[in-house]
């Protein structure tokens, strides 16, 4: 071995070390200069973000190892809700795409994040095994600072300078760009970079200010000017923070109506247009569809073609159960019997069964054998009753964009055969129906949902196969005159003709669910067709008003509700008169009657004007009066005009015993009036009130006796001053019974007065001594009297002592006559 | 002569018995009850219901139901009078349909029925 030349070995020492002491300076270097990169793309945050959404952004991690994943768990992002790190930390986990810039936390951050700190010192938890170096970041401090980001409009300086009144407030970027500085006037910053910014401020205010070593000039807050056009609920310019989106925007427009074309959105800014599909965005949830919006920019929604160019409210459901097909051209038509007839979106390779699928499948009346398929103007034919059950492909046809698919009704193609009968006309359902068995006439009437109102029933004809004609009476038939029904034969064509126009509309056009009736005593009383914003005014009006004679007090509307006809009164007389609200008359509907009752013309006329006269409003008057009888009666009348009516009290009326009967009143009430005392004293306290319902009687002065039952009436004979029947009360004792008869005559023996009482177990007499009893009083002397009794009083020629004084004085002068005779004889 | 008159004696005392006893034929007794209502000697089951009748009243039925008060008071002077004039079969009927407007009346404060028909 060659021994190396000592100063040559010291060279090489020196070598070796100023080596390694390049090697560990170029590696010093190396670190620096990765640290000086993170440090520009991370730059410190200088104050805390007013408001944080959850899109915000982080810088770019992209690496330029194309062998790394594209995802990363990123647990070592640090979320932290105030500036300082020692506060409270929130480790998430988002993900990071590294081929994308900038990135975005598609995880929600909570509302009180003021910072995010990435520690990339901490190895991530990755997928597969990676080399560590490439993630031996140093610790990167904040990411993006709203103090670096150039001004825009919308933005919010606050501009503070203690001592000036002046500042101290928010300054907003208009939208020309510019700010408004007290007394400088107006500078342009949008574009401007916040120190560019400060230092033209500085400039700016120098001009009139002295004193701007505190100038202060911070961003507050950042918004975005944006403009939402189109088929969104409030379309105009809207204002959103810096971080808005299309989303926020669509949302800030009151978001979609019904009928936007979602895959076409647009962007305007300035001249350039970007479109972009919304709905994808919707169904995927990836940002990077929509565009980052910018100010001033205009964003506009777009309508469907579906549409159409008439402005008309539509249900959106409805629309969309009609297809979903966006573009005329491409989509593929469907109709005929399917549940959704509609346009569809075309997709490649979809076939004329998914078509049918989205179409809510076929109807049970279709003929899947016979659906035509109609692909770039070719006609085709397509069983889908032998494709399900071979499966063969090869039937199903291709479909392309425009097809136009036809389900056809298995009727139709009944109608074709010969086993089928026609029924047209005024039916609920014509159509053709098919013969079978025993199906007759009135089976297929049946089928067909029998006659319509409209129908000539009582001559529907029937045209035979073989050209001749027949004709049937329904309604005959029905009652049981007419001829049976017709035999229907195989191709028969079964016609029922309308009712004969006739010059005035059929009223049975007007369903009874529209039409109002009015009845009674108007000029034109009929059915009026009725809409709900009518009164019962306009209802008059229509029918010609009333009548002279019609009683407008009492009109009647009968109301049909809950299939329950109601009655309710309304008092137009009143309503003319007091007035009142519109709102406060009765609301009429379709269905209701309306009556107009009539008011008697005289009551001399029949009674048969009368008995239209509803009850309750009548008064009732009988008795002693010139024309006794029912009177109509409204509150506004007094007893004195129901008597004056009535031609007022006869000669032989009673008028001290007049009786009033309150009827409809609680309890029983008879009042009775002294007429002949008003007439004497005018007192109009001793008239009655009288309502309607009251009945007044006025009695006869000369009581009919006769006409009392014997068993009702007492007879009183004797020396009695007026003999006769007479009426009793058990509140009347015999001392009444011989006041009323006059009192005994002169002649009468009172002392014998004979009661012949008429019980249940026989018949007794007794006596009274009315002298007796008018010495002493006793009542207890009194004997009862019923009625049906008879009181005699005697003549005095009937008592004792005059039969004895009588019988004696006769005997003595019989004695005497013989004694006489005998005496003379001797 | 002294003959004679004693030979008118006899048919004189004769005729004068004769006439006396045909001028005493009998006069019924005198009758009772025609104002019995007045009195207060009535049967103690007749007195009870003429109280019930009288707390009705009391309770406002010759407002509320007049027409039965009204019948109900005739029939109790009814009852009152046949019974103090000793009608006996009379006193029982009359009686009977008393308690039956009283007890008609009386229900009303607790019932919906409507008076219940007369009983004659």
């Amino acid at each position: 071995m060659k021994k190396l030349n000592p100063s040559r070995s010291k060279f090489l020492r020196i070598s070796l070390a100023l080596l390694v002491l390049g090697s560990m300076i170029l590696l010093a270097l190396s670190e620096t200069v990765i640290s000086i990169v993170w440090a520009q793309e991370f730059p410190s945050i200088t104050k805390p973000y007013s408001r944080i959404s959850n899109n915000f952004k982080i810088p770019d991690l992209r690496h330029s190892d194309p062998e790394l994943p594209a995802t990363i768990i990123a647990s070592q992002v640090d979320l932290f809700t105030s500036g300082p790190e020692t506060d409270r930390a929130v480790t998430g986990n988002f993900s990071f795409l590294p081929t994308q810039t900038p990135h975005e936390f598609t995880t929600p951050l909570p509302n009180d994040v003021k910072a995010i700190l990435v520690d990339l010192n901490k190895p991530a938890t990755l997928p597969t095994a990676l080399p560590e170096e490439k993630f031996r970041f140093a610790k990167a401090d904040i990411t993006g600072s709203l103090s670096e980001s150039e001004l825009r409009i919308g933005d919010i300086l606050t501009i503070t300078l203690p001592g000036e009144v002046a500042f101290n407030k928010d300054f907003p970027v208009d939208r020309k760009g510019q700010l408004i500085l007290p007394e400088a006037g107006s500078l342009v910053v949008a574009g401007m970079t916040i120190e560019k910014a400060r230092s033209e401020i500085r400039g700016k205010l120098s001009r009139i200010y002295r004193d701007l070593e505190r100038l202060n000039i911070v961003i507050k807050e950042r918004r975005l000017f944006i403009t939402v056009l189109g088929y969104v609920k409030t379309p105009g310019p809207i204002e959103l923070s810096g971080d808005g989106t299309v989303q926020t925007a669509i949302a800030a427009a009151g978001g979609l109506t019904q009928g936007a074309q979602l895959d076409r959105i647009k962007v305007r800014r300035g001249t350039q247009e970007l479109v972009f599909d919304y709905k994808k965005y919707l169904d995927t949830g990836d940002i990077n569809i929509l565009p980052e919006l910018k100010p001033l920019d205009v964003v506009f929604v777009p309508a469907s073609p579906r549409t159409g160019n008439v402005q008309i409210d539509f249900d959106g459901r409805t629309l969309s159960e009609a297809g979903d097909g966006a573009e005329d051209r491409s989509a593929v038509k469907i109709f005929g019997e399917v549940n959704k007839p509609g346009t569809f979106a075309y997709k490649e390779g979809a076939t004329v069964v998914d078509i049918i699928m989205r179409a809510g499948g076929v109807s049970r009346y279709s003929s899947v054998e016979q659906i035509h398929v109609l692909n770039n103007g070719v006609p085709s034919m397509f069983n889908l009753d032998a494709y399900l059950q071979s499966g063969d492909k090869n039937i199903l046809p291709e479909l392309k964009q425009g097809a136009t698919i036809f389900v056809p009704k298995q009727n139709d193609q009944l109608k074709q055969g010969s086993n089928s009968v026609f029924v047209m006309g005024e039916v609920q359902r014509p159509g053709s129906f098919e013969l079978k068995g025993k199906t007759g006439f009135i089976d297929l009437l049946a089928n067909a949902g029998g006659p319509t109102r409209y129908a000539e029933t009582n001559n529907i004809r029937i045209l035979r196969s073989d050209g001749t004609l027949a004709s049937f009476n329904l309604p005959a038939f029905t009652e049981g005159k007419g001829s049976p029904p017709p035999e229907i034969r195989l191709g028969d064509a079964i016609f029922v003709p309308g009712k004969a126009e006739t010059n005035e509309p059929s009223w049975l056009k007007i369903a009874p669910t529209r039409a109002v009736q009015m009845i009674g005593a108007v000029n034109r009383p009929g059915r009026v067709e009725w809409s709900d914003e009518m009164s019962i005014l306009d209802l008059l009006s229509q029918a010609g008003g009333p009548i002279a004679l019609a009683d407008v007090a009492n009109i009647q509307i009968l109301k049909n509700q809950n299939d329950r006809a109601q009655p309710i009164k309304f008092n137009l007389e009143k309503f003319l008169s007091e007035g009142g609200a519109i709102s406060a008359l009765p609301k009429i509907h379709a269905g209701y009657v309306v009556n107009v009752p009539v008011l008697p013309v005289s009551p001399n006329d029949t009674k048969g004007s009368w008995a239209r006269l509803s009850s309750d409003v009548s008064i009732y008057i009988m008795g002693q009066v010139g024309i006794p009888g029912r009177y109509a009666f409204t509150g506004n009348l007094s007893f004195l005009d129901i008597l004056s009516a009535a031609n007022g009290p006869t000669t032989n009326a009673d008028i001290r015993n007049i009786r009033v009967s309150h009827r409809g009143r609680k309890g029983s009430f008879v009042s009775k009036v002294n007429l002949a005392r008003y007439f004497e004293t005018g007192d109009d306290t001793l008239l009655p009130k009288v309502r309607a319902g009251d009945v007044i009687f006025i009695p006869d002065r000369n009581k009919e006796w006769l006409e009392d039952r014997k068993e009702a009436t007492i007879r009183v004979l004797g020396a009695i001053n007026k003999p006769g029947r007479y009426r009793w009360s058990d509140d009347m004792t015999i001392l009444d019974l011989l006041a009323e008869a006059g009192g005994p005559r002169g002649d009468a023996l009172d002392s014998k007065i004979l009661v012949v009482n008429f019980k249940a177990d026989g018949e007794q007499a007794r006596l009274f001594d009315l002298f007796s009893f008018a010495k002493t009083g006793d009542i207890s002397k009194l004997p009862i009297v019923r009625a049906g009794d008879l009181v005699y009083v005697p003549n005095a020629s009937q008592s004792e002592m005059k039969i004895f004084t009588d019988l004696l004085q006769t005997g003595v002068s019989a004695v005497s006559t013989g004694a006489l005779i005998k005496t003379l004889g001797k | 002569m002294r003959i004679c008159i004693r030979k008118l004696i006899t048919p004189i005392i004769f005729s004068a018995l004769c006439t006396m006893n045909a001028a005493c034929t009998p006069w019924p007794i005198e009758g009772t009850g025609g104002f019995a209502e007045r009195r207060s000697s009535v049967s103690p089951e007749l007195s009870d219901l003429a109280n019930r009748l009288k707390y009705a009243i009391e309770q406002g039925a010759r407002t509320s139901y007049a027409a039965q008060t009204a019948e109900a008071e005739l029939q109790l002077t009814r009852a009152q009078r046949t019974w103090d004039a000793g009608f006996i079969e009379d006193y029982t009927k009359n009686y009977q349909i008393l308690e039956v407007l009283v007890r008609d009346i009386e229900s009303h404060g607790t019932s919906t029925q409507g008076p219940r028909k007369r009983i004659n």
